[in-house]
């Protein structure tokens, strides 16, 4: 029988809904701390570097960024509660707050406010912390904020929950008043079409207030008038969300996560309607499985941060369980978009312990904060975790799956100065090879660093193989394409 | 890879322990025919098919045991008898047993083969040999020296079953490697590639009959048959 080249490129990403053996060759069984770009290449993720001044095994659980090089971090306090410390200066306010509550951050005329359900939110003004006990008296201390045209809206207060209390133009106080200008509260409670509870707020458009129940989604429509604030009337959604954290704008949309996926409010493409799509189909099953690991309603929400610079949404979400921290271990969904592209580059990858917690990004920067490590930077070139890329693609069969083939060649193009090994199964998962490049060492006798196409001999038999990319180095790394030569 | 030590036959990756002299384990053949096949890590496809892998083996005991030149070996009996051997030194001094042999008579040679414990070696006489003359020249030099050496026939009667692929059988490792690889491809999808089947078919039976061909010694006591071609029976 002819030798025959079979080339493999322009991969698509994580395909979590089907079987192994009968996905779309394209697909990746696996995709962990890895990314396929627009082009189809899988491409290692950064890993994190402690930021200077952390230190090294720090508990730190949240994160957000206050402005240039300022980060605003929740630390574990030696009783067991919430530390927030103003980076890099170090201030610190000590909350009462349990160590894993869901805490919100809104920032409103220069101050960023931190918000926790029932608890007192506490605000960073750029020099010091302070407990906002006057500004947000008891009976609106809620748990979840958006600013929307000059105004401050918080929610998640009882006894309803379905109220929302707006703050005056441009000032923080909650004063209710009939001003064009003053503050007010509503309740969406007769808009639901269930008992529900607002779970988070967002902003849309810049003059839309994005109100997240559990099970449903509201829009109103904000005015410099509050009198002239209403709800949309046709437009509701059907999908509620899961964490206050996960609803973070790109682009122009508004991307949050719900119990069965994430999903992006935006502008249909006639500018006139709205809508709300679906992205994470594709992952369905993974991310159930990851939604019945997570703690229960209230504690310990998934987060997620929009990383532009590399067009990441990556969706974190707790999981209960050794090996983590506080016996919460961190899953994280890596969505790969270009929001505004005509033809959208859409891409999943899933790391089932990444590690990271929580993610802020501000002007270029990107923070992330690990549980027992620390404060850190995205990084590639000093990164220090350990984590692991490892992508592995679905069974390639080379023509029929009933006849068996004798590889002989495998072909690979790559580039980066990570160094990395390609594993080989075979149609049952059996390991054939477990390091290809075995007999390419460099100098130091380890796993290769790839400058050039790659021929390496692949003298094995089976149905259909499949190939599998690790890499646990720091450094950069670009799988391009791989071809198999079968007989 | 092990590479045997001394003058063994054949260079494979036979680990002289697993070995029983110049005859190689079944496991040890198998993993050379699948390794040769085009799999570089044996174990996954032997784990698979054992089961067929055992029985190409079978299929070429089932050979060997039906083969004309075979049948013929079985005609080539004579009394055991004992001879002084020396490592190396193909000139054997016979002591006792013989009432005489003549050239290219196959013969075995008792545990001064290769190996640990010495196999036997496998060989024919070179020179005939009468009553009262004390040396007798052999084709192979044994590999330990023994004063006391089993003189043997070579092969008294017919190879036996594999049932273990822990055995030995005493039939050529190429041959058995080339079998394995020839039945194994046949029975396997490999029907749909006939170049393929048929370039190990011709592989198989040339190992095969040259190998019969040496111990009958048919090039040294009959006329060379020009028609043969490998596949003759």
């Amino acid at each position: 029988m002819p030798e025959k080249l079979y080339p493999y490129a322009r991969f698509v990403g994580l395909d979590a809904i089907a079987d192994r053996r009968q996905m779309g060759e394209r697909f990746l069984e696996i995709c962990e701390h890895a990314f396929v770009d627009l082009r189809g290449q899988i491409n290692k993720l950064p890993g994190h570097k402690l930021k200077s001044g952390i230190a090294a095994g720090t508990n730190i659980l949240y994160c957000e960024h206050y402005g240039k090089d300022v980060v605003l971090y929740g630390q574990k306090s030696g009783t067991g509660g919430i530390v927030l410390i103003q980076y890099p200066a170090g201030t610190a306010v000590d909350t009462t707050w349990g160590w894993g509550s869901a805490i919100d951050w809104c920032q409103y005329l220069g101050t960023e406010y931190v918000f926790v359900d029932t608890g007192i939110p506490h605000s960073w003004n750029g020099s010091a912390w302070t407990v906002e006990s006057t500004v947000f008296p008891a009976p609106i201390r809620g748990g979840c904020a958006a600013n929307v045209l000059a105004r401050l809206a918080v929610s998640g207060y009882g006894p309803d929950y379905t109220e929302i209390a707006v703050s005056k133009a441009g000032a923080a106080d909650f004063t209710v008043g009939s001003g064009a200008g003053d503050g007010a509260r509503f309740d969406i409670r007769d808009d639901l079409t269930g008992k529900d509870r607002v779970r988070g707020l967002g902003t849309f458009e810049g003059n839309k207030l994005a109100i997240f129940c559990g099970n449903e989604t509201l829009l109103y429509v904000a005015d410099p008038d509050i009198n002239n604030w209403a709800l949309l009337r046709d437009f509701r959604v059907p999908i509620g969300t899961i964490g206050k954290r996960t609803i973070k704008r790109v682009g122009n949309d508004l991307f949050f996560a719900s119990r069965f996926g994430v999903h992006s409010l935006r502008r249909s493409v006639n500018g006139i309607t709205l809508e709300a799509i679906t992205f994470s189909r594709v992952v369905q099953d993974l991310y159930f499985q990851c939604i019945k690991r997570m703690p229960p309603f209230g504690q310990w929400e998934p987060r997620a941060v929009w990383d532009p610079n590399k067009g990441h949404y990556h969706l974190m979400m707790p999981q209960l369980g050794p090996p983590g921290v506080d016996n919460i271990y961190w899953a994280r969904f890596t969505f790969t978009i270009e929001p505004s592209g005509r033809q959208p580059h859409l891409s999943w990858g899933f790391t089932p312990s990444a590690g990271w917690a929580d993610g802020t990004y501000f002007d270029g920067d990107m923070s992330v904060a690990v549980p027992s490590v620390g404060l850190c930077d995205d990084d590639m070139r000093y990164e220090t975790d350990t984590s692991r890329m490892r992508a592995r693609t679905a069974v390639l069969y080379q023509g029929s799956p009933q006849r068996e083939k004798n590889y002989k060649r495998f072909m690979l193009r790559a580039s980066g100065d990570a160094k990395f090994r390609v594993r080989a199964y075979n149609q049952d998962l059996e390991l054939l090879d477990d390091d290809l490049l075995a007999s390419y060492p460099d100098n130091d006798g380890s796993l290769l660093t790839p400058e050039r196409p790659l021929d390496l001999p692949f003298e094995h038999r089976a149905y259909g193989v499949q190939i599998e990319f690790v890499s646990e180095d720091i450094g950069d790394l670009r799988i391009m394409d791989f071809a198999i030569v079968a007989e | 890879m092990v590479v045997a030590t001394g003058n063994r036959p054949y260079p494979f990756n036979v680990d002289v322990a697993t070995s029983s002299g110049e005859f190689s384990r079944l496991d040890k053949l198998i993993e050379d025919a699948v390794n040769e096949a085009g799999e570089k890590n044996s174990a996954v496809l032997i784990a698979k098919y054992q089961n067929p892998l055992v029985n190409a083996a079978n299929k070429v005991v089932d050979d060997v045991n039906r083969h004309p030149y075979f049948l013929q070996l079985l005609e080539f009996q004579f009394d055991d008898g004992i001879a002084s051997v020396t490592a190396d030194d193909t000139t054997i001094t016979i002591l006792s047993g013989f009432g005489g042999i003549g050239p290219y008579v196959p013969l075995r040679l008792q545990g001064v083969g290769y190996g640990s414990p010495p196999g036997d070696i496998f060989t024919f006489t070179l020179t005939s040999w009468i009553n009262g003359q004390s040396t007798l020249r052999v084709a192979d030099a044994p590999h330990v020296t023994n004063a006391n050496c089993v003189v043997r026939p070579l092969y008294r009667g017919r190879i036996a079953r594999y049932i273990a692929t822990t055995e030995f059988r005493e039939i050529g490792d190429r041959v058995m490697i080339e079998g394995i690889k020839y039945f194994w491809a046949v029975d396997r999808d490999m029907v749909s590639r006939p170049p393929n089947v048929q370039k190990q078919r011709v592989q198989y039976y040339t190992e095969l009959n040259t190998w019969l061909g040496q111990l009958r010694n048919v090039m040294g006591i009959l006329e060379i048959d020009h028609d043969q071609r490998g596949s003759d029976y």
